[in-house]
């Protein structure tokens, strides 16, 4: 009994000193956000929305954040349209072919950032691209694609196929097919795949450092105020950054998880034992 | 094409998985209105002889045709055939009012018409009151009957079927096959169903398909095939006893003689074989089994009884025969007396013209 108490309270104790260490220098930057005065470290003199204000009015940080949310928001979609075409078209691909089409698709997964950012940035130096948010769109989209590949192939694997054969055998050629029997199962992990791809375009810093041009994005706007001088605007542009970003993740795995694939797939959930 | 009824016609159908043949010149019909079978036991290819007809698996050689055009081309989606899957093929995403909807909706057809034909759809499958009801939230017996509604709404030239009952408890199965027949009477729509259940196909049938590794054995009326099975195949599929026999002709007379174990029997000409070896197919309730010598116009087999059985209304002996490599089948009723016991020896007996002659053809047994 008395061990088994021990035991539990040293898992406690663990627990808990994970979650500081993981939360404690979020949660730092949180509130210096909000500190009063120019100081950096504690003790923490009051709170006030100055840098706030500071941060939001500066027309770098603006020009920034909208280059960051018309990125992230194009990658989102063009990822969105050729992934789900490119997971579709794989679950009807020749069953010798599926594997090493999946492991292409998925191999940029694998690939260093650094990698990525270098050899693109010498694809549009080559191809005489110049270099602008189009080339960041580009590279994000390469850079995302493997992840929303591997959601919505996990989500179409999920579908029984005797179902689509259905749809077919009532009436429904093969785009209605996707349309109405395919798609209604799979759109809430499609829907958040997108909004993961979202996020990961907008936090990117290391790619978009290579391939961007004139333009900043919010990632590049934090690194080079950072350059300059620190102030506490700096955790706040960090807040706003991570407020976002948080925001996206949470309403990825909700759609993902709570409406996708907690939920039976027709595939397995039709399954009856003879 | 010689019944004017026939609209859909399969002539020398062939298939194959690789180098695995699967269906070898097939040759089917189907009229308005009937009731066809294709009975036969897992891989001899009725399963595929059904989705060629439905168009998901193409025809690799010989026509498919309907009102004599050729639709081997036509793709699944353009058929006016529905199809019934083994298990329960619901869209999740729609309830049962949406699930049956869905080919009508494919059609463009008005939404007032809609909601009619779906309501007939329902109430002829019993599940009015179900219309709203999520997919999840139904037994499989009534997953499967709005499948069929799902089908028949759209007033489909045939209804395929393929083993839809097989998923289904004993009880629910006995239920649906009367439903089923009831549906077959109430909308006649002609029926292509698929099983590897004799006592489904006989109990349903119109005309039942035999088919064995790929070939059609016998095409026969349900009662047809049950009293005369074509092939010893056929014959051991609807449980008939099938005896190796030799028939020996004595000439003009109207009565020649077989041995079976070295037992003499008469048997009257006409009962259709030449002298030679053959299969002698008798019914298992056909038999006699007595504790005494009986003949019964014809004569009797000595044997032990291995096993007994008590099925209800009837008990099923397993004899055993010297010089027969199987025992032999049979089923008395049960509320005869005297019942003999395991062990005991017996003189099985039956009427000449219980048993069907099937000559064994050249290199054996198939």
């Amino acid at each position: 009994m008395m061990r088994r108490r021990t035991a539990g309270s040293l898992a406690g104790l663990t627990t808990g000193i994970t979650l500081i260490l993981l939360y404690a220098p979020l949660a730092i930057v949180v509130l210096f956000s909000f500190h009063e005065t120019a100081s950096l470290s504690l003790p923490f003199t009051g709170l006030s929305l100055r840098w706030y204000r500071e941060v939001l009015g500066s027309p770098q940080f603006r020009s920034a954040l909208t280059n960051s949310l018309i990125v992230a928001s194009s990658v989102s979609c063009v990822t969105l349209v050729i992934g789900t075409m490119a997971a579709a078209a794989l679950s009807r691909a020749p069953s010798k072919l599926r594997t090493p089409l999946a492991f292409l698709f998925f191999l940029p997964i694998t690939l260093p950032g650094l990698f990525l950012g270098i050899s693109l940035l010498v694809f549009f130096v080559r191809v005489n691209m110049n270099l602008s948010l189009v080339t960041v769109g580009i590279a994000h989209t390469v850079y995302v694609f493997p992840y929303f590949f591997l959601l919505a192939k996990v989500a179409l694997d999920r579908v029984d196929p005797a179902l689509e054969e259905a749809g077919a055998d009532l009436g429904a050629g093969g785009w209605k097919v996707f349309r109405h029997v395919t798609l209604p199962q799979i759109w809430p992990v499609l829907a958040g795949a997108a909004l993961l791809a979202f996020a990961l375009s907008f936090d990117e810093f290391l790619i978009t450092f290579f391939v961007v041009g004139p333009d900043s994005t919010l990632p590049l706007y934090v690194w080079s105020s950072l350059r300059r001088t620190v102030t506490p605007a700096i955790n706040t542009v960090s807040t706003v950054l991570m407020a976002l970003t948080i925001g996206m993740w949470v309403g990825a795995f909700t759609l993902i998880w709570i409406r996708g694939l907690r939920t039976p797939a027709s595939r397995a959930y039709l399954e009856v034992s003879p | 094409m010689s019944d004017p009824r026939t609209f859909l016609s399969l002539d020398d159908v062939n298939h194959r998985y690789g180098s695995v043949p699967a269906l070898t010149d097939v040759n089917l019909t189907v009229n308005e209105g009937e009731f066809v079978t294709l009975l036969g036991p897992s891989g001899c290819g009725k399963t595929t002889l059904l989705r060629i007809v439905a168009g998901f698996v193409p025809l690799t050689t010989g026509r498919i045709s309907l009102d004599g055009q050729d639709i081997a081309r036509v793709p699944a989606h353009r058929r006016p055939f529905n199809l019934v899957f083994q298990r329960p093929t619901l869209f999740p995403h729609l309830d049962v009012f949406g699930n049956v909807a869905f080919g009508l909706r494919m059609k463009r057809t008005p939404r007032q018409e809609i909601l009619e034909r779906v309501q007939g759809a329902l109430a002829l499958v019993r599940l009015e009151a179900f219309a709203h009801r999520r997919s999840d939230e139904l037994s499989g017996g009534q997953m499967q009957r709005v499948c069929l509604a799902r089908a028949l709404v759209n007033r489909p030239r045939l209804l395929l079927l393929d083993e839809p009952l097989s998923a289904l408890d004993r009880k629910i199965r006995l239920e649906m096959e009367a439903e089923l027949r009831r549906l077959h009477r109430e909308t006649g729509c002609a029926f292509l169903y698929v099983t590897h259940d004799q006592q489904e196909a006989l109990a349903m049938s119109d005309r039942v398909v035999v088919l064995n590794e790929g070939r059609i054995e016998q095409v026969a009326p349900p009662a047809e095939l049950y009293r005369s099975p074509s092939s010893a195949f056929a014959a051991r599929f609807v449980d008939a006893n099938v005896i190796p026999a030799t028939v020996e002709s004595n000439g003009e007379g109207a009565v020649s003689t077989v041995r079976i174990a070295s037992q003499a029997f008469s048997i009257h000409q006409g009962q259709g074989t030449a002298a030679g070896p053959a299969w002698a197919v008798v019914r298992p309730e056909a038999i006699e089994v007595n504790a005494q010598v009986t003949t019964n116009g014809g004569s009797g087999l000595r044997g032990v009884v291995r096993d007994a059985s008590f099925r209800g209304t009837v008990f099923v002996y397993e004899v055993e025969v010297d010089g027969l490599s199987n025992p032999i089948r049979a089923e008395i009723r049960s509320y005869q007396g005297d019942q003999p016991k395991v062990g005991a020896d017996v003189w099985l007996s039956w009427r000449p013209e219980a048993c069907v002659f099937i000559p064994i053809p050249e290199g054996g047994e198939r």
